[in-house]
């Protein structure tokens, strides 16, 4: 009698209800974290700044290349008769197109979010 | 859901703020229900519960498990508490969320009404404010958060056979207090 006497008193310990705080208590301790310094040390994100990195390096190229065809038209030659040439051209002009496809893809959807 | 020590990792490593949401709502319950139930006293306990947690993202740069983060985090919850309850900012009488109407102890209780779940449940919550803070917060810790001695102990900072002696003590008291106020009805208990 005495061990279920116990048991009930146990039981119904266990049971009790856990108190809960405000629904938006984890925003205020997000809050309270944000307007205290020194917290959440955030390390730099450089992805977002690899698409403007590699259009403005094809954009320094294209430059430097107009700047030199003007110059003399000479500066480069290409010799389109030479396969390993029209191999190695269509190779670097699909990775530039790419890579201008994925980076302003990327930069759309950025802007879009 | 994930476990503590990825969710501590990304708060660590980049400062996520995603994570450290999903931190605190895994444990603002136990959390909350420590401090109210050593403090009870609703504002302030809420007050005092962000500043646990505020605490505790400090700091956890040297928490060195973090898969123990959650009895660190109670630890940091109860030493918070007892302070709160030392520094005497609490007026313990005031806006009360677990006080009971009186009941009329001259009446005769109805058996079956005491047998239902949730008036013992009430009358056990009664009680258990008439503990000490200490006590309280040993109950919570190993009835509500299945804890078991030696973690209660590590939390409180006493020794497994002084939280041990508090338990026993606790439970007497509650089972004479039920007993009690169910007379003629000890049976029930």
């Amino acid at each position: 009698m005495k061990q279920q006497k116990e048991d009930i008193l146990e039981k119904t310990l266990r049971e009790l209800d856990l108190k809960t705080p405000s629904i938006d208590f984890s925003h205020k301790v997000l809050h309270q974290v944000q307007v205290t310094k020194g917290i959440l040390r955030k390390r730099k994100n450089y992805l977002p700044v690899i698409p403007k990195i590699l259009m403005g390096g094809f954009g320094l190229i294209i430059v430097i290349f107009s700047f030199l065809l003007l110059k003399n038209m000479d500066a480069i030659e290409l010799n389109f008769e030479n396969q390993l040439t029209s191999f190695l051209i269509i190779t670097v002009s699909t990775m530039i197109g790419w890579l201008c496809f994925v980076s302003t893809d990327w930069m759309i959807r950025k802007i879009a979010t | 859901m994930q476990n503590d020590r990825n969710l501590i990792v990304k708060i660590l490593e980049s400062g996520s703020e995603h994570a450290l949401m999903m931190l605190v709502r895994k444990h603002e319950r136990s959390v909350y229900n420590l401090v109210f139930r050593i403090l009870k006293n609703k504002e302030v306990a809420e007050e005092v519960a962000q500043d646990v947690f505020l605490k505790s993202f400090k700091e956890l740069k040297h928490l060195e498990d973090p898969s123990k983060y959650k009895p660190w985090l109670l630890k940091i919850a109860y030493r918070k508490s007892i302070d709160r309850v030392r520094l005497k900012k609490v007026q313990m009488a005031e806006i009360d969320e677990l006080s009971i109407p009186v009941e009329n102890h001259n009446a005769t209780p109805d058996p079956l009404e005491l047998l239902q779940k949730e008036q013992l449940k009430q009358q056990v919550e009664e009680l258990l404010e008439q503990l000490s803070e200490v006590d309280r917060g040993i109950m919570t810790l190993y009835y509500l958060e299945d804890f078991k001695v030696a973690e209660v102990a590590a939390v409180i900072g006493l020794s497994e056979n002084n939280v041990k002696i508090k338990l026993m003590r606790a439970r007497a008291f509650l089972k004479n207090e039920l007993i009690q106020r169910s007379t003629g009805k000890e049976d029930l208990y």
